[in-house]
């Protein structure tokens, strides 16, 4: 097993979280140090809390006790698993909404999504492949240290997710992104730290260290690391 | 083309309505000979040769004007009033628990009472502006708060996570959620100010106003008077309706 395990600084510090819906206990002292720069993909099957982990990290959710250090002073962006863009308004409206009135910025990142020409269009009339690349835009139309995405890739095709993973990279330096998905393609391209989750409550199986860039673009190392994630 | 069907729409729309207003004055008519008594049933000709006399009447832009203010008056402060209460009302639990009896209240009480017991305490020029604050409010309060209450939860978390200002907020996210409401408890609204304050009118004998006309008429037993300002009371009640129509179509 090929783990590495990283050396950085820790500014944000998630210590002994503990969540319950019902009687359900979904995190159970869940503790959990990030970087403030990087890609950290968070990786595991559907429903067994990841979700509920970033929307506490966002401010979304309540924790039940626990505290997280190191982000109060930090801007957050997020992309979310069910998109909550105002399906009435535009395009162009949905970014230009968080851009800080930068209408620049915001027919930047439309451009860049490749929903060009569509500012106008009703946001209940894109696809669903399109409305994920809105998120992704507005998501990056704002002024954030740290980026949430939760599972931003549905519904987009591949070589479009490419482009998009791309973006986000040239996008994000500097700065945390904290990254949901369950394709491993997208986690590895991504992402430089996966955390493989395992539930219930939810917790950290490995961590894989996937911060070298030549080694992704070769194609006998990037199934090396398919073939680790799925092994887990 | 499209233009063309659009014209042919409207004359057929009106063409409708005339058809309607002339087969139900025909029926005037014809109830009016069987009866054959003009203190019971006016005639429509008495009628609408009395209508045009009162409209040139000088007095009567004075009492329409004075009718209108009072109800415009009651109106908008009912409408500033309930969008506070309806504001308060979805921030604060204790105010809704505490201001929903009230508003059930008035909802259902018949408004006689009200106009009743304003008149031992409010001047009755002033009788006909509180009934219709009074019966608006609750229509105001009510469809604001259902319009609070079926805004997205979602879409205000991911305003709280993008940072957006309250005015965002209130401007990109309620206002959608609230305007179709607020639309329609516009238009009802306006009915109800304009009838509750007519009532209040006759009720309280306000001086310069249509409803003090109505009262006179019936005391006098001035049948085609009564039926005068009763259809005068409907073709504004129509004509303001078209007009908060126009405004609102243009705010939405």
């Amino acid at each position: 097993m090929h783990i590495v395990r990283r050396n950085d600084s820790v500014p944000i510090r998630i210590k002994r979280i503990y969540k319950k819906f019902g009687d359900e206990i979904i995190l159970e002292n869940f503790s959990l140090d990030l970087p403030d720069s990087g890609i950290v993909c968070f990786y595991g099957m559907s429903g067994i809390g990841k979700t509920t982990l970033l929307n506490i990290i966002s401010g979304i959710l309540n924790k039940d006790s626990g505290e997280i250090i190191g982000l109060e002073n930090k801007k957050i962006s997020m992309t979310f698993q069910d998109k909550r863009l105002l399906f009435w308004d535009t395009v162009f409206n949905n970014v230009y909404l968080v851009s800080n009135g930068d209408k620049e910025k915001a027919i930047y990142f439309i451009n860049a999504v490749g929903l060009n020409g569509l500012y106008d269009k009703k946001v209940s009339n894109l696809s669903g492949g399109q409305q994920s690349k809105l998120s992704i835009a507005r998501a990056l139309a704002a002024e954030f240290d740290v980026l949430i995405m939760d599972e931003p890739f549905s519904g987009i095709d591949k070589l479009s997710t490419n482009d998009l993973i791309n973006l986000i990279k040239e996008n994000s330096k500097d700065k945390l992104v904290l990254f949901v998905t369950h394709n491993t393609q997208q986690a590895i391209r991504l992402s430089n730290e996966i955390l493989i989750f395992k539930g219930r409550p939810l917790h950290i199986h490995n961590k894989i260290n996937v911060n070298l860039l030549e080694e992704k673009s070769n194609y006998n190392s990037f199934f090396n690391y398919e073939n680790m994630i799925l092994d887990e | 083309m499209i233009a063309f069907s659009t014209k042919n729409k409207r004359l057929s729309t009106l063409f409708k309505v005339l058809s309607s207003i002339l087969f139900w004055i025909a029926l005037w008519q014809i109830i009016y000979l069987l009866i054959n008594n003009d203190i019971l049933v006016a005639s429509p000709v008495l009628v609408f040769n009395r209508i045009l006399e009162i409209i040139f009447e000088e007095e009567f832009w004075g009492v329409l004007f004075f009718s209108l203010l009072r109800m415009f008056l009651g109106f908008l402060l009912a409408v500033f009033f309930g969008i506070i209460l309806s504001i308060l009302t979805a921030r604060f639990e204790i105010i809704d628990i505490i201001m929903s009896p009230i508003l059930l209240v008035i909802k259902t009480t018949p408004v006689i009472s009200f106009i009743v017991l304003a008149l031992v305490f409010i001047n009755s020029t002033y009788v006909p502006i509180f009934i219709s604050f009074l019966m608006v409010v609750p229509i105001v309060w009510s469809s604001i708060r259902q319009g609070i209450k079926e805004t997205d939860i979602k879409l205000i978390e991911m305003s709280n996570v993008f940072r957006l200002s309250r005015y965002e907020v209130i401007k990109k996210i309620y206002m959608h959620y609230i305007m179709p409401y607020f639309i329609v408890a516009l238009k009802t609204g306006l009915g109800f100010a304009w009838k509750s304050s007519i009532t209040a009118e006759v009720i309280s004998n306000a001086r310069h106003s249509i409803g003090s006309k109505i009262y006179e008429a019936k005391i006098y037993m001035e049948t085609v008077d009564l039926f005068s300002w009763t259809i005068i009371i409907i073709i504004l009640s129509f004509i303001l309706e078209k007009i908060l129509i126009k405004f609102l179509s243009k705010l939405h």
